[in-house]
């Protein structure tokens, strides 16, 4: 058994049942790692040596399709496996998002929760920016929708300041719909944060398979 | 070490082996999904210090502290070219 072969197995169980348990404990209810019960842990476990037999067998008949190629990339699917495994942590690690938007309670904190939501996502754009991934049309139409979605945020603000002033059941319903407002408003930056990371996986995707595409070139060449 | 940071750590050293390689492109897309990863942690680390002050009985900042933060974030945004 040679190791690169075993070890490119081994590391896809352990990315596998990694992944796995994070989705457990993503489950409502689930705190700790002491709240997964001994059956889901059974076919978890299952899973991933089942997840190594596989991938050790496709590494192996991959490994020998290596050596009759020239190929420069030889572990696209480790990059998909571990980009994959990205994506999911990206989608799953809100956590202290709902925690914030849980503990808020009435209407004033929740529009604040809002607002800070809001500030927070405007300057990771600004950081994304900084670092350049933020570039070109992708910068111009998150700049787009930063410019029409501030007024609503500064509306919420007017609404809950009148709010504060006076407590009437029509500041209240006011309020409701400036929050509701401004939640839309932050869904659509988020698409525009997570978009970058979507648009990113669509990228490497479409790269990796353009690079395995060219193989048969090499192996002309070969 | 987390599993979330071992997968990074993998994804830049493909990345890197991939510039060594001449395969910039596949790269940059690496980076860019690493950085975009890694926005949505601090957003969501930003957001659990919020989520702790109000489980501590802690005031959030006023209006004019909030607002004030964010008109100075969107311009700085809106100014970029």
């Amino acid at each position: 058994m040679k190791m690169d072969t075993a070890g490119g197995a081994f590391a896809a169980m352990v990315i596998g049942f990694l992944t796995g348990m994070i989705a457990l404990l993503t489950q409502d209810g689930v705190e700790s790692i002491a709240d997964i019960g001994s059956i889901p842990w059974i076919v978890l476990l299952a899973g991933s040596v089942i997840s190594f037999a596989k991938d050790y067998q496709a590494l192996t008949v991959r490994q020998y399709l290596s050596r009759t190629t020239t190929g420069k990339v030889n572990a696209p699917p480790l990059v998909v496996v571990l980009a994959g495994f990205l994506a999911l942590a990206m989608l799953a690690g809100c956590s202290g998002t709902r925690a914030a938007y849980k503990a808020a309670d009435g209407l004033e904190e929740t529009a604040k929760v809002v607002s800070e939501h809001y500030f927070a996502l405007v300057r990771e754009a600004n950081d994304l920016a900084d670092q350049n991934v933020l570039t070109g049309m992708a910068l111009t139409n998150a700049q787009n929708v930063v410019r029409s979605t501030r007024p609503v945020v500064i509306e919420l603000s007017n609404a809950a300041n009148a709010y504060a002033f006076v407590r009437s059941a029509k500041n209240a319903a006011d309020l409701e719909r400036a929050i509701t407002n401004a939640a839309l408003a932050v869904s659509r930056l988020i698409d525009v944060i997570k978009g970058r990371g979507s648009s990113a996986i669509q990228d490497l995707e479409r790269d990796l398979e353009s690079i395995i595409k060219r193989r048969p070139v090499y192996l002309a060449a070969a | 070490m987390d599993p979330i940071t071992i997968a990074i750590l993998a994804l830049r050293g493909v990345a890197a082996v991939l510039t060594t390689q001449g395969q910039t492109g596949v790269a940059t897309t690496i980076n860019t999904l690493i950085v975009a990863y890694e926005a949505g942690k601090n957003v969501d680390a930003y957001m659990a210090e919020v989520a702790d002050g109000l489980k501590n009985g802690l005031e959030l900042a006023d209006w004019d502290e909030i607002t004030g933060r964010i008109n100075a974030e969107v311009d700085e945004f809106l100014a970029r070219e």
